[in-house]
């Protein structure tokens, strides 16, 4: 090294970073811009699904967890199913009028029926961790303007007796629902609640607190809402 | 334009737990399929052409999204094995629909069902076989109880119209012989025609299955469009570049002028000449392409990079899957069922 001659690394192979990519910027521009369009598409798409979600259970339909519901829920699959078709067969009379389908709708009814009030919590489900919540469906009989919520209801710490006094409404001079069974659910999968509801029962949310009847553990909450 | 794309960074072999079980759960789903699509009485007319494409075989992807899903989240396969059978049942008769209207001529290697028992008979098995995927999702009421039941019913629902979108967007794109399809436009029809059936629905039955209803369908959404988008653009690709063993008729798309994402780039890059001469094309019937002008048609992609372009996009839908795989199934624990769901982004590029 000589007096005054500054000593200087050599010019680098590359100044960013090698993971993999190709170095032409072209590609980098066409896959930003597939990305790009595929996040705006899948944006938009689930977008539009909320919007029909929220405009739907906000009107006529939501989900329940009941046969006559479930019927429901086929006969509008069928619709769709039938509106799909390239035919216009009468396709839907035909499968309603299949004995065995029928059977697989009508078929839940009875299993609700033995209901216990007090009767201990069905077994979890056998796919849910032991952690987890169960479900709980509400059947709600009489009042055809009366709807259950659908909730999830905690696992006791040990084999419990579900108790609730009853549903109230948050007008103390309404009258409260009484007389709540809980039953297993069908096929085993959580558990029902029963609620009688008269035609009488004046439009309102009614909500009571689950319990373990022994520990007084809280489990959850069941509401039925009545529409005007 | 002429571009010559480079090849994405090497993508990851597929896992062979994907083979595995695409041919343990797929045997398991196709003898639930067969229980209830063949009877010990056969309806003259009907029953072999309702067994006819199941009997073929197929992939069987869409039946092991959802029992690896419904496994990943805590369920056994016997919990989904009805719901994949409906899947299954369901797409061999979206299928029939399709090549027919699409005026397909082979299937899986052989004549498509119009093609050898007529256009009616083959309607109406079609039909039949839409209505017969109903039987095992009302099963579910009993085996999965009536809450799950409803919520697959529900997501089955938003699949149909989605789908039903997504073939009429094609269908009237090409009979109003529409030629500013964008690829967002593109993007579009394969999230509600491929993908909605193809990935998203199966993955969102098999959730909710395995969470006993508790767990967000909407979870999955992302992930099932990208991979069902990297599916289709790939299937697209095959349908131009593969051999006898794909199944179906080779440029069968070009024939049938499809809106392929070869075809938009192709148009968008080409000269006016060019243009004029392809827009002519898209014009004609079917039965007036004619091979020369097909492969005059493959030859202008092949020139302006269209396909190499199509490879591209999908290499960049699949690393959007590999993101959100991450967010939708992180959070569970490892399994041979995660792997698979995993396993199926590099698995989209290696079949034939």
């Amino acid at each position: 090294m000589t007096t005054g001659e500054r000593m200087s690394r050599p010019a680098p192979e590359r100044e960013a970073p090698n993971r993999g990519v190709p170095s032409d910027p072209a590609v980098h521009e066409v896959v930003a811009h597939a990305v790009r369009v595929g996040y705006e598409v899948i944006g938009d798409n689930i977008r539009q699904g909320k919007t029909a979600a929220d405009r739907i259970t906000a009107g006529d339909y939501a989900v329940k967890d009941l046969p006559d519901e479930l019927t429901q829920l086929s006969l509008r699959l069928l619709q769709l199913t039938r509106d799909m078709s390239a035919t216009t067969f009468d396709l839907i009379g035909a499968v309603l009028r299949d004995p065995n389908l029928q059977n697989a709708i009508k078929g839940l009814a009875p299993s609700l029926t033995p209901a216990v009030s007090g009767k201990p919590a069905a077994a979890p489900p056998a796919a849910a961790p032991p952690t987890a919540a169960v479900t709980l469906t509400c059947v709600v009989r009489g009042n055809p303007k009366a709807f259950g919520m659908p909730s999830m209801l905690q696992h006791p710490e040990q084999a419990a007796a579900l108790s609730i006094a009853g549903l109230f409404s948050p007008n103390p001079a309404l009258p409260s629902l009484k007389g709540i069974k809980f039953v297993p659910a069908p096929g085993g999968q959580g558990i029902a609640a029963i609620v009688d509801v008269p035609d009488s029962q004046p439009a309102g949310n009614y909500s009571g607190v689950i319990c373990d009847s022994a520990t007084h553990q809280t489990l959850g909450t069941l509401t039925v809402q009545v529409m005007p | 334009m002429t571009r010559d794309w480079p090849a994405l960074a090497t993508r990851p072999d597929t896992p062979s737990i994907v083979p595995k079980l695409l041919r343990e759960y797929g045997g398991a789903t196709r003898r639930v399929v067969e229980h209830y699509l063949a009877t010990d009485r056969p309806a003259p007319y009907l029953h072999d052409l309702l067994i006819d494409y199941p009997r073929r075989g197929g992939k069987m992807m869409r039946p092991c999204i959802c029992i690896a899903n419904a496994r990943a989240f805590g369920a056994s396969m016997e919990d989904a094995l009805q719901s994949a059978a409906a899947i299954e049942i369901l797409h061999n008769a979206l299928l029939i629909h399709d090549d027919i209207q699409d005026e397909s001529e082979v299937r899986r290697g052989l004549p498509t069902l119009h093609e050898q028992h007529g256009v009616p008979l083959a309607i109406n098995a079609g039909d039949a076989m839409l209505l017969l995927a109903m039987r095992p999702l009302l099963s579910n009421i009993r085996t999965l109880g009536p809450h799950v039941a409803a919520r697959i019913l529900e997501e089955t629902m938003a699949m149909a119209r989605e789908t039903a979108e997504g073939q009429a967007l094609e269908l009237g794109w090409r009979d109003t012989n529409r030629t500013d399809v964008t690829e967002a436009d593109y993007l579009t029809m394969v999230l509600k025609k491929t993908a909605w059936m193809a990935t998203i629905w199966p993955a969102q039955v098999g959730l909710l299955i395995g969470s006993n209803g508790m767990a967000d369908p909407t979870s999955v959404v992302r992930f099932g469009f990208f991979l069902g988008a990297a599916f289709q653009i790939q299937d697209d690709l095959l349908n131009l570049i593969a051999d006898r063993s794909y199944g179906k008729e080779l440029n069968g798309d070009l024939f049938e002028a499809k809106r392929t994402l070869m075809l938009i780039h192709a148009r968008e890059t080409c000269t006016e000449d060019e243009r004029t001469t392809l827009d002519a094309f898209l014009k004609l019937q079917r039965r007036d392409r004619s091979q020369d002008k097909v492969r005059w048609l493959a030859d202008l992609m092949d020139r302006q990079g269209s396909i190499e372009y199509a490879r591209t996009v999908a290499g960049a839908l699949a690393g959007a899957a590999e993101h959100e795989f991450g967010r939708a199934y992180g959070h569970l624990p490892p399994s041979q069922d995660k792997d698979f769901i995993a396993g199926l982004i590099p698995w989209v590029f290696e079949r034939t």
